[in-house]
């Protein structure tokens, strides 16, 4: 196979020692890279049932064989590790400069495990790693971080850093490179607990050959020019903030912590308004065409901030929170790039307390400094307070939803709106049958990205039965598992006429791989299983597999039919009714070496 | 509703409400006859009813077209199409394929609830109309 090295980088903090690791071509064969790459070697370095902040639990960055290739939006990086906010797999993909100097290393992959003395930058330069002295770059922001380390290190470094919340253990503290967050699931706050404040990476060497780079030259071009094309248009015109005032219009945008679907002032937090009142500029992902990061800037007289906005933090820190001013929403923004914070859990944990306090559920602290529905002010000093871990509010709150209300008690938790311990993202599934399915059952929580189960539910010919939205939604996450593993960008997903078919065509081209579609779907198949595959390790249950109690009731989804749609998932998978992974399964998939992972689990 | 030999020109016009109001409503205009004669002989076409639609507009149709919704006439979405370009020109190229008429590949109608790129996709006369990106979602 070509395009990899075949070999990852193994550091241990706690000892100070470095050592390759060799990725075996079947290996690489099966799982790509990426977030196969990164979902297998967590497998494979992780103690059964390890705690998120346990020295043994193993930060995993992975690359992939289309990471400086040139073919566009192919320079991401994924992360696994087990997630302080689940305690199953914590998987995260970031797009940048990162991927492609890691790749010139000579390794496919970094693989971090144990607990560094002190704190420490983990510099790999090329095959040399040394753990530096940190204690000067505590309590900075990511981005200073970055600056510091670069003007230290030499220009030619990149960087992928926490910031406080990370140092604090905040459950949903993002790594953040090139100011992109890797925020799901929190593996910021793992490299919290190895004390390792940044990783920085130089790396000089080539790229590994590919197999045919003429024909890898002209996919690189097709695929550009088809990236600039319709499908992506919303991308590039407004950025994902699009979603928010037609969601509302659908009555699918979560309000008020999923009390309702409609947002009466959706227009004033609108992508068009954002874009025509607010706009700063637009920035693209490293070897990107696409261009999908705007930047918006405050207009309310304060103290000027601009900030990148995604859909997924406009709703979580504007109508999730019930807030209308968008100023406010962009300082939010600002507040989470700043400690390091995934925006979304951090909306969803604050929304929570905010209905906590409408409810009359004390919460600890002044009642002076609760959080809200409406309230701004309290928006903004709460969101502090978590990164800072500053008081016993923002103590609560830093451990997310699900642990906040298993403390506060007197019923909240039927207001934590997660999935396995995963603050739910912008689509209110009430109406959303595929998506309510993927919610449920994604491996990682509740995450619309590892499915992308919404598209099926936004389609001209939305399956009805249980069986046709199980088996749509299980090959959207294949598809899913599969771009995250080449890597390729999923707004690109539609620049493709057949997608396998395509994909198989590039694979062949970059690895000399003769796959063909259907094996490339097996490989999707095969990534998601490895996942599973963790958490049933980790101690996962059917009962894991569920939506929060608020959407199982009379006025939202019906729980017999979830019950319908997950044993029709399950029987699609080819897995037990009690969504176990039978021995027979992973033969197919050739995954019998990891039979015992089940077993270790239960 | 029935066939009509619809002047889309001079039907379709602009609502009043600039972009920043969300509109929900629809209007209706029916006009006995838009030439000025029945056909007696067809009930099938002797009324000239039509219906002008609100069509809501979502993302980068709304940022053209400076509002959240546009007034046009059609029976189906075909017509209603070629309208949207009459009533905002802007909108050919970016939005709506100039050569074909039709919407281009990024963009989708919601109608009644169900997302449609069909053309044929008739109208009733109480149809809610979105105009969306295909790609919903993030």
């Amino acid at each position: 196979m070509q395009a990899i090295h075949g070999r990852a980088l193994v550091v241990d903090c706690s000892t100070g020692t470095a050592e390759p690791f060799p990725i075996l071509p079947a290996v690489s064969a099966a799982v790509l890279g990426g977030a196969g790459l990164a979902s297998w070697l967590l497998l494979r370095f992780a103690p059964p049932r390890v705690d998120a902040w346990a020295p043994e639990n193993p930060f995993v960055l992975a690359a992939g064989p289309f990471i400086g290739t040139g073919l566009t939006t192919s320079s991401k990086l994924a992360i696994a590790t087990t997630s302080p906010q689940t305690g199953f797999i914590g998987d995260s993909l970031t797009s940048s400069y990162l991927a492609l100097v890691l790749r010139r290393t000579g390794f496919d992959a970094l693989v971090v495990v144990g607990r560094a003395p002190r704190w420490s930058v983990l510099f790999v330069d090329d095959d040399q790693v040394r753990l530096l002295p940190a204690e000067h770059l505590l309590g900075r922001d990511p981005e200073e971080t970055t600056a510091t380390l670069r003007s230290e290190l030499g220009r030619d470094i990149r960087v992928a850093a926490i910031g406080r919340a990370g140092e604090r253990l905040v459950r949903y503290a993002a790594v953040v490179n090139d100011g992109r967050l890797a925020g799901r699931t929190g593996p910021g706050a793992v490299l919290g607990a190895k004390r390792i404040k940044a990783i920085a990476v130089r790396g000089t060497g080539r790229f590994p050959a590919v197999a045919d780079p003429d024909g890898v030259h002209r996919a690189a071009r097709q695929l550009a020019t088809r990236s600039l094309g319709p499908e992506t248009a919303k991308y590039r015109e407004l950025g994902t903030v699009a979603n928010l005032a037609f969601f509302s219009r659908l009555g699918v945008l979560p309000t008020r912590n999923f009390q309702a679907g409609s947002f009466p002032a959706a227009e004033a937090l609108s992508g068009e308004r954002l874009v025509t009142q607010h706009r700063a500029d637009r920035q693209a992902c490293a070897a990107c065409t696409v261009g999908c990061e705007h930047h918006f800037r405050t207009s309310d007289g304060g103290p000027a901030t601009t900030v990148r906005l995604e859909y997924e933090t406009l709703f979580a820190l504007g109508s999730l929170c019930g807030i209308e001013d968008p100023n406010v929403v962009l300082r939010a923004a600002a507040l989470c790039d700043r400690y390091g914070m995934d925006a979304i859990s951090a909306g969803g944990t604050i929304a929570w307390a905010m209905e906590c306090v409408e409810r009359g559920v004390p919460l600890p602290g002044s009642p002076d400094e609760w959080p809200r529905f409406g309230d701004g002010a309290s928006l903004l000093r709460t969101l502090e307070a978590i990164g800072e871990r500053r008081g016993p509010l923002g103590d609560l709150l830093a451990e997310g939803s699900r642990r906040a209300a298993a403390i506060i008690g007197q019923g909240s938790e039927a207001w934590a709106m997660h999935v396995k311990g995963l603050e739910l993202p912008g689509y209110h599934p009430k109406r959303l049958r595929a998506m309510a399915l993927g919610f449920a059952v994604t491996p990682r929580g509740a995450c619309h990205n590892r499915t992308s189960a919404y598209e099926i539910d936004f389609s001209e010919d939305a399956p009805a039965s249980a069986e046709r939205i199980a088996q749509a939604t299980a090959r959207s996450e294949d598809r899913s598992a599969l771009l995250d593993a080449l890597p390729l960008c999923k707004f690109l997903r539609h620049c493709f006429d057949n997608f396998f078919v395509e994909a198989a065509s590039l694979v062949r081209l970059v690895t000399g791989l003769s796959c063909d579609a259907d094996e490339l779907q097996r490989t999707g198949e095969r990534i998601v299983t490895l996942k599973k595959l963790f958490n049933l390790r980790q101690g996962w249950t059917r009962s894991d597999d569920t939506l929060p109690p608020r959407l199982l009731s009379p006025n939202g989804i019906d729980p017999a039919e979830l019950d319908r749609l997950i044993r029709a998932y399950y029987r699609v998978r080819g897995w037990a009714a009690d969504g176990s992974i039978p021995p027979e399964r992973l033969r197919d998939l050739g995954l019998e070496s990891l039979l015992d992972s089940v077993s270790i689990g239960s | 509703m029935t066939s009509f030999p619809c002047r889309r020109t001079t039907l379709a016009r602009h609502s009043s409400d600039e972009l920043g109001l969300l509109a929900t409503g629809r209007s209706r205009i029916h006009t006995s006859s838009v030439t000025g004669h029945e056909d007696q002989s067809d009930v099938s076409t002797m009324t000239r009813e039509t219906t002008c639609h609100r069509v809501e507009l979502y993302g980068l149709p709304a940022v053209i077209a400076g509002r959240r919704t546009l007034e046009v006439a059609g029976t189906t979405l075909a017509e209603l199409a070629s309208a949207l370009v009459v009533a905002c020109p802007r909108l050919a190229g970016p939005v709506i394929d100039p050569a074909t008429g039709w919407l281009n590949r990024g963009y989708v109608f919601v109608v009644d609830g169900r997302f449609t790129r069909d053309p044929a996709t008739a109208l009733e006369a109480a149809s809610e109309i979105l105009l969306v990106a295909a790609q919903a979602g993030g």
